[in-house]
């Protein structure tokens, strides 16, 4: 680098920040208030801030897979269950007591907001049938019958029917002491385009099913005093019951609202009234429904989403715990508490930000991201403590006032502080890369936590720092003088990672580390690595329910759907048909299947019935006729065939949704559409690959087609809840994107030739984690491509100097391929919540090199040695790194208690990726730098000085 | 009108439809078996397709899918044989030889471990027998008939006709020559060569009716019985020459028959319904209280001559032919759950194949092979 290059590069930098300085410096009493009244309008905006968990964001809806979930998702329902088992502690479930709560249960799920009522499935419900043979021909009906009650007699009539139906393992556990529920949710309403709140669903299956049974005491909440509702229409008086309820809300109470169900004057029907809970008292009294001898285990979605909400206070209390921890850490490094609390306030406002702008963006909290608010909150606390360390140094070295200080400060590392937070905000955005949109919203969300950050640590604290009354400089110094040398001879010892052996060997070692970590890291699942959901503690209710379910019932909660794809009315050919039934059969024979289900299956057992149950015709008919008498008695509410039959489900019921266990899945599925279509067009000269390849594309733009119509009819619905089917068809988009469909499907019935049976993946909660996993899989190394490439130009633009690039991001690389072995090491499996977390913790690496390099990189530009350089970096800004590091660390150590088990994964992966960046900062960067620096030819008699380069 | 009547209309009615409109297929078919060679029958198959298209779009117009004559397809290898649906199985005094599902045949040495060996068809076996510890027989639907002589270790087709859409349901051989299959709606085939060559048996007195012929056993005299749909019951006492009709005791469906003593028989059938008797032309009858309602559709002789059926919902019966004593046995599986919970699980689903084995039986069912260790009262 030539002196005049860098003249002119130093004048061009310097100008700017002499440009920007009057902004801060200027009027800091109006830059302040500006900056509170902003924070004050974003605090309110944080505080009204929604939890937003959604089933559809945290899907690749891109995802092929995916796509045929949306295209059946009418036909064959989507992946979003609700299942609620019912299990007696002993006898079978055959008994007025049992059955009375089946059917509550069942009533109860029917009615939770947002269910899809087509789909509730129980022994209760009408879609669970049985056959039976008689002579002369067999009988069919509702399991349990029409006339049902509670008598002896009925009770065996049941149990006969439930194992004639072959509904055991399925509908009832397999030693029939209980039953289950299968349900599932919308997660927008289809009347009001509305989103799903699955908190509410979740704590209205705590306490409407779970708590029902379970709870000893029954809560009735009355009016305090009489009450019309907000439109006038409904009267109350005081003290009548508006709700009822079984679990305790406690201090919640006060911000329920109930739902009272009021009888419409002269009509027939009931209207939901709600009622503000600040408007009602309690009463309690014990709950006549309540039996201790039936156990309740409830399964989906919703409630790992619920499980996860009702831990977000523990998870706010464990932050808080990081944050005083750091304050009190911070008081004893700077040994003053008011520029302790700085570094802190700056943080708590960059969060506030967060929250405000995040939801002026119309975005929720979703309670898996709960994360990346402390990712914020890291990051600020790391370059806070930088900025404090900084100005203490000066007055304490160069014995300027607080003013002077703090614009030296700010003149030395304004530059270096945005450019490494404008880094991680490169990095953060890139993530959105990622297509599924939970990994975006946590993309968008750290991006503007980031933005946050410039603003309150290179703009509130530097003014902040202005006003810190220090006393009498002289004796601040000293004490400060005094403090630092303390740790003088470890900065001495540490300043050898610059000499040629020790650095070498560092190399050497990291070498290993990294060898191992690429060997270690090939063990990391994609996917969840256990049973159950690793979300939550392997002892949490949930989970125990998990493994309940799992081990009562032969068909688990796995399951893979595939949708057979064929032509219109193709169930009643039997060369049709018996493609799907060897499929099934194969999939059968794939090591993870529990057992299969499909439409040839069923239609085998009913020619069987039809044969007197004779074995010998447990067979698909050749004969059209016959086979037609078979498919008949299935009814499309089986989820096994779409109404015209041109699509078949195939269940396949797997034993776990481990990723080896889905990958062998999707490979099984794949191996069979090559086999199956070679022998098909073997037999059938007039098609080929090409033809089925377009027919089957055909098929698949008509889904794409009909799900952004969909889409289109919600939004308008949203925006427009009165509109009539005819004003909604008028409007030109959804007319426009109903063309689209029409051409589809006409596109479609050109190709009227048969083809193979296209076996496509894959709908049901396996499917979609094949999906995701396919998908994390090839993304986890390219999101952490795009992040390095990100850095790589920011760390470069800020040095401009090779060496830069090499020295910072060598053991940032290093530290997160060891982060991929240390979760195989903890069996964290690499996941949609996990995915962009590798990446973020670059993010707090990267802050910690540039700080190092950069002091390094002046002080051996300034003529002092390597070792002095060093040393120098070690007093200025290693030790802040440092004690970042530990502070951070030992805050983040404390999440391992959590009672979420996803914050206790991610406290371990944080703990070490703090501490890890940190020893990359300090024991490696230099030791690689050692070797790319060039030391400053000093002329005889020229003393080393220490200034910024820009 | 039952349901099962109005079934045997409609089926009967399409078969009358299909036989008018391919009957050209009938005719391809009949030369395809005798071809050995399989590339020999995918070439006698090819112009046969070529021809069919003219045909079939004049004479059907009503159906939709070109009238193709299937070929038969080599059986899949496949892992979990052994434990899906199971038919047959015979005990050759060598080994174990089971049939079932897609064509499956299994063999055994020791009653626990079965192999699955490769077969040319994947039609559902129903039945199997052999003459010898060598030559053996397995027929099924698609009026498929296999032969083995070596064993069972491999099978080539004697028989295959998917079109005639009818399945045999049981084989009998009096020597490794004189053989006799029979199956769906009458259909019943006999041969002299060892099965080279199957010609339609003679048998008005069982054929007429065109019902499903469910069995056919040697009784101890060497007579042989047939036992079928609607009570029938024919025998034939000069090796299957010509068959009569003996009076039945029952008028639903039998599914099968055991010897007794010279010229007695047991049969089984519909809702658990057992007769047995010692001469079966005397036309008298002893109805067996099975204490079951549950369908018989196998059965077998034990050693010291006890009488084994086996049937729906995994019911194993124990027939005493003296007393006419019966009681009844279950498989159970023990089971324990992750959670430790130990479920003892009586096999419920259908069987429908036994042989004596050890001390108790092997069985072929709906989840393949099982073994019940001992006959014993539980």
């Amino acid at each position: 680098m030539s002196e005049n290059n860098d003249a002119a590069h130093m004048s061009r930098t310097t100008k700017m920040l002499r440009a920007i300085e009057p902004l801060i410096y200027a009027k800091r009493w109006l830059t302040m208030s500006i900056l509170l009244v902003i924070t004050a309008f974003l605090f309110v905006h944080m505080l009204l801030i929604r939890t937003d968990a959604g089933f559809d964001k945290s899907i690749p809806l891109e995802h092929p897979y995916m796509k045929v979930l949306k295209q059946y998702m009418a036909d064959f329902g989507g992946a979003n269950t609700v299942l609620v088992a019912l299990i007696q502690k002993d006898g079978n479930i055959y008994n007025e007591k049992y059955l009375t709560e089946l059917k509550q249960a069942t009533d109860e799920v029917f009615f939770l907001p947002g269910i899809d009522r087509s789909r509730v499935s129980s022994l209760f419900t009408p879609d669970v049938r049985y056959i039976e043979v008689v002579e002369g021909g067999f009988k069919g009906g509702n399991v349990i019958p029409a006339e049902y009650a509670p008598t002896q007699e009925m009770f065996d009539i049941v149990r006969d029917h439930v194992n004639k139906g072959g509904h055991v393992g399925r509908y009832t556990t397999k030693d029939q002491r209980g039953a289950m529920i299968f349900s599932e949710l919308l997660e927008v309403d289809p009347v009001t385009g509305e989103k799903l709140d699955y908190g509410n669903v979740a704590h209205m299956l705590e306490d409407r099913i779970r708590g029902r049974f379970t709870s000893k005491i029954k809560y009735t909440y009355k009016l305090k005093a009489d009450y019309t509702s907000e439109d006038g229409k409904y009267k109350f008086k005081a003290g009548e019951a508006v709700d009822e309820g079984f679990t305790d809300l406690g201090w919640k109470q006060r911000f329920t609202t109930f739902n009272a169900l009021k009888q419409v004057e002269g009509e027939d029907k009931k209207e939901i009234v709600p009622i503000k809970g600040n408007l009602v008292t309690v009463s309690t009294e014990a709950n006549p429904q309540y039996n201790p001898d039936v156990e309740i285990h409830i399964l989906g979605f919703a409630k790992v989403v619920g499980d996860v909400i009702d831990a977000t206070l523990q998870v706010v209390v464990f932050f808080l715990i990081t944050l005083i921890m750091t304050m009190i850490l911070l008081w004893l490094y700077i040994g003053n508490f008011k520029l302790a609390v700085l570094p802190l306030i700056c943080s708590l406002v960059a969060v506030v930000w967060e929250f405000g702008l995040l939801r002026l963006l119309g975005f929720g909290l979703d309670p898996f991201a709960i994360l990346v608010p402390f990712l914020i909150l890291a990051v600020s606390v790391s370059h806070g403590v930088q900025y404090v360390n900084a100005w203490v140094g000066e007055i304490a070295e160069n014995g300027r006032n607080s003013f002077d200080a703090s614009l030296q400060t700010w003149r030395r590392l304004a530059i270096y502080g945005t450019m490494a937070i404008m880094t991680d905000v490169v990095g953060f955005a890139t993530i959105y890369l990622i297509p599924i949109d939970i990994i975006r919203e946590m993309s968008i969300n750290a991006t503007l936590g980031m933005a946050a950050i410039i603003v309150t640590n290179k703009i509130m604290m530097p003014i902040m720092l202005t006003w810190v009354d220090i006393g009498d400089p002289k004796v601040f110094a000293a004490k400060q003088e005094k403090r630092d040398s303390i740790f003088d001879p470890v900065w001495h010892v540490l300043s050898n990672m610059v000499n040629f052996k020790p650095a070498v060997i560092t190399i050497v070692i990291c070498s290993f580390i990294l060898g191992w970590s690429l060997w270690k890291g090939k063990e990391l699942q994609v996917g969840d690595s256990q049973a159950g959901v690793p979300e939550l503690l392997p002892d949490s209710r949930f989970n125990k329910d998990f493994r309940e379910v799992t081990n009562n019932f032969a068909i688990g909660v796995d399951i893979f759907k595939v949708v057979a794809e064929t032509d219109a009315d193709a169930c009643t050919k039997y060369t049709v048909m018996e493609q799907i039934d060897r499929f099934g059969w194969h999939m059968q024979n794939t090591a993870g299947v529990q057992s299969t289900i499909s439409l040839p299956w069923a239609g085998r057992q009913v020619n069987s019935a039809f044969s007197e149950a004779s074995p010998k015709f447990k067979v698909l008919p050749r004969n059209k006729y016959a086979m037609v008498q078979s498919i008949t008695p299935i009814p499309t509410s089986s989820g096994l065939l779409s109404p015209n039959c041109s699509a078949m489900a195939v269940f396949v019921f797997t034993k776990d949704h481990r990723a080896a266990t889905i990958e062998r899945m999707v490979e099984g599925v794949n191996k069979f559409n090559t086999t199956n279509g070679a022998e098909f067009y073997a037999d059938n000269k007039d098609v080929d690959a090409k033809y089925c390849a377009d027919k089957l594309t055909a098929r698949r733009n008509i889904g794409g087609t009909r799900a952004d119509l969909a889409e289109a009819v919600d939004k308008y619905k949203k925006r427009h809840p009165d509109a009539s089917d005819e004003d909604i068809a008028k409007d030109a988009r959804i007319a426009g994107l109903q063309k689209n469909v029409d051409d589809g499907a006409a596109k479609l019935a050109t190709f009227v030739k048969e083809c193979p049976v296209n076996f496509a993946m894959a709908t049901a909660n396996v499917g979609v984690m094949a999906a995701t996993n396919e998908e994390v899989h090839r993304l986890e190394k390219l999101t952490l491509l795009y992040v390095y490439i990100a850095i790589v130009i920011c760390v470069y633009l800020s040095f401009f100097e090779w060496q830069s690039i090499l020295s910072i991001m060598l053991p940032l690389a290093l530290v997160s391929w060891s982060a991929y072995a240390v979760m195989a090491v903890l069996g964290i499996g690499m996941k949609v919540a996990t995915l962009p977390v590798v990446a973020l913790a670059v993010g707090i690496g990267v802050d910690y090199g540039i700080y190092i390099y950069a002091t390094m990189a002046d002080a051996v530009n300034g003529g002092f040695s390597m070792k002095e350089a060093y040393y120098k970096t070690l007093k200025m800004t290693g030790k802040a790194v440092i004690f970042t590091g530990i502070t951070l660390g030992l805050g983040v150590a404390t999440w391992l208690f959590s009672g979420l088990q996803f914050q206790r994964d991610m406290g371990a992966l944080l703990v070490f990726m703090f501490t890890a960046n940190m020893f990359g900062a300090i024991l490696v960067l230099p030791a690689i730098a050692s070797f790319l620096l060039k030391v400053k030819q000093l002329a005889p008699g020229e003393k080393p000085v220490f200034k910024p380069r820009h | 009108m039952t349901m099962k009547h109005k079934k045997k209309l409609l089926v009967a009615g399409a078969a009358a439809a299909m036989l008018a409109t391919a009957g050209w297929v009938l005719a391809e078919d009949a030369a395809a078996p005798a071809a050995d060679a399989p590339v020999a029958d995918e070439a006698a198959a090819a112009p046969a397709d070529d021809a069919a298209a003219p045909a079939e779009e004049t004479a059907a117009a009503e159906a939709e899918a070109p009238v193709v004559a299937a070929k038969p397809r080599p059986s899949e290898i496949m892992p979990l044989a052994s434990r899906s649906p199971m038919l047959g199985l015979v005990n050759t005094g060598k080994h174990l030889v089971a049939v079932g599902d897609r064509g499956q045949i299994l063999v055994s040495n020791n009653g626990r471990n079965w192999a699955q060996v490769p077969t040319p068809v994947r039609s559902p076996l129903t039945a199997v027998t052999f003459v010898d510890d060598k030559n053996g027989w397995a027929v099924g639907h698609d009026a498929t008939i296999l032969h083995t002589a070596d064993g069972g270790k491999s099978w080539e087709l004697q028989n295959f006709n998917a079109e005639l859409e009818k399945p045999y349901l049981s084989v009998r051989f009096l020597d490794a020559n004189t053989g006799f299959a029979i199956g769906a709606y009458g259909m019943a085939s006999k041969t002299s060569d060892g099965g080279k060559t199957w010609t339609d048996l003679d048998a008005p007195a069982i054929r007429a009716d065109e019902l499903h012929l469910n069995d056919i056993i040697k009784l101890g005299n060497g007579n042989l019985l047939v036992a079928g749909e609607q009570g029938t019951i024919g025998v034939s006492a000069d090796n299957g020459n010509t068959w009569e009709k003996v009076n039945s005791p029952y008028e639903a469906s039998l599914f099968g028959a055991l010897p007794v003593g010279e010229k007695g028989a047991l049969v089984y059938g519909l809702r658990g319904n057992v007769f047995i008797n010692n001469d079966v032309r005397s036309g008298s009858w002893t109805k067996i209280d099975t204490k079951t309602v549950d369908t018989f559709f196998g059965g077998t002789t034990t050693a010291d001559g006890k009488l084994i059926l086996v049937g729906l919902s995994g019911t194993i019966l124990v027939v005493d032919a003296a007393t006419k004593d019966a009681r009844s046995v279950k498989i159970r599986k023990d089971e324990v759950t992750a959670s430790g919970r130990r479920i003892t699980d009586v096999v419920t689903s259908t069987l429908s194949g036994v042989i004596p084995f050890k001390e108790g039986v092997l069985v072929a069912g709906d989840e393949g092979i099982q073994t019940l260790a001992s006959l014993q009262a539980q």
